[in-house]
């Protein structure tokens, strides 16, 4: 991925820039120069911590969110046609 | 679906609109876990079978409510969608991964469903989701002017219960998040379930909806953003 902020290469980015950036960051995906720029912010700003930490809690928390499993009929349907379709003598 | 549409959705991580970046010449697309399953499966292992379904089944419920009205459909579809599994399972070569053959069956069996019911997202909601410059978080809340232009006006408040585990707790923040989630639009909802919901790598996200990596940080971003105001609203 390019870094398409290259004018922070002078200034580095503003609060706004690395809210902008949260996800990528995040996910670390971010080219190396723009990932260095965000993290000297991040030390420096504690509104972007706290904006970086709620976005992180938000990913954690959707992925702890309650699994869904098929009702009990649904599942043996399905298991009843897997194995007419894939019987181990078959 | 028949079986040449099974093959072309098992196809579709050599599919040429994605970035070359993305297209990872391998000889097959299976982890090891799911190299495992397979083999089990094919064994007849009911077992495995049953594995399989409760790994991916949440996943699939999630991403039909994409397409259809209400959850009695998308039961349907994904129950259609473990048939077809089930009948194709000795075709499937391992091209793609076993979760993105999945879920791309089920795509194109919601997709299908949705357009017969003519309750699907419209295309224009699809289109209009990445196509504009919007930022996804609020742009009133940074400074406009002066030495401190772009920085934060209106900075996040720290929530009290700052882990994942104290949130989930919170049924007021579980609530919150989950109506967010489900009023996103169609192209939000989709890359967070798949990526934040399931835990989908990025890379076999953009294989699965055809999109650049840059389109899905773009919509995952706004997913992410709208989520976390949400709670932000909620325990504010
Ligand atoms: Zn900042």
């Amino acid at each position: 991925m390019k870094d398409h902020r290259p004018q922070w290469i002078q200034s580095g980015p503003s609060c706004r820039n690395v809210a902008g950036l949260a996800s990528e960051y995040l996910d670390d995906c971010l080219p190396v120069l723009t990932n260095v720029r965000v993290g000297l912010h991040l030390a420096s700003c504690a509104d972007c911590r706290i904006y970086m930490k709620q976005m992180a809690l938000v990913c954690e928390v959707a992925a702890g969110l309650p699994k869904q499993y098929p009702s009990p009929i649904t599942r043996l349907r399905l298991r009843q046609h897997f194995a007419c379709c894939h019987s181990p003598s078959s | 679906m028949n079986a040449d549409t099974v093959t072309s959705i098992e196809s579709m991580s050599h599919n040429p609109s994605i970035s070359p970046k993305l297209q990872v010449v391998k000889p097959s697309g299976l982890t090891k876990a799911e190299d495992t399953i397979l083999a089990r499966l094919k064994h007849g292992d009911e077992g495995a079978f049953d594995e399989l379904v409760n790994q991916h089944h949440s996943a699939l419920i999630r991403m039909a409510m994409n397409y259809v009205a209400d959850r009695e459909v998308a039961e349907e579809v994904v129950q259609d969608t473990w048939m077809a599994v089930i009948e194709s399972l000795n075709r499937f070569e391992g091209r793609s991964s076993l979760r993105t053959w999945i879920c791309g069956i089920l795509i194109h069996k919601a997709k299908d469903r949705g357009v017969r019911e003519k309750r699907h997202t419209t295309f224009s909601a699809f289109e209009s989701s990445d196509d504009d410059n919007d930022e996804a978080v609020d742009p009133s809340r940074f400074q406009q002017t002066g030495d401190w232009a772009g920085h934060w006006a209106f900075p996040p408040q720290p929530w009290d219960d700052q882990t994942p585990e104290k949130l989930l707790a919170s049924k007021q923040a579980v609530d919150s998040m989950q109506r967010a989630i489900e009023t996103l639009p169609a192209t939000l909802k989709e890359v967070l379930i798949l990526r934040d919901v399931e835990g989908v790598e990025a890379k076999e996200v953009c294989e699965l909806l055809k999109i650049t990596e840059t389109n899905l940080y773009v919509r995952l971003h706004r997913a992410r953003e709208r989520v976390r105001a949400a709670v932000e609203t909620a325990l504010g």
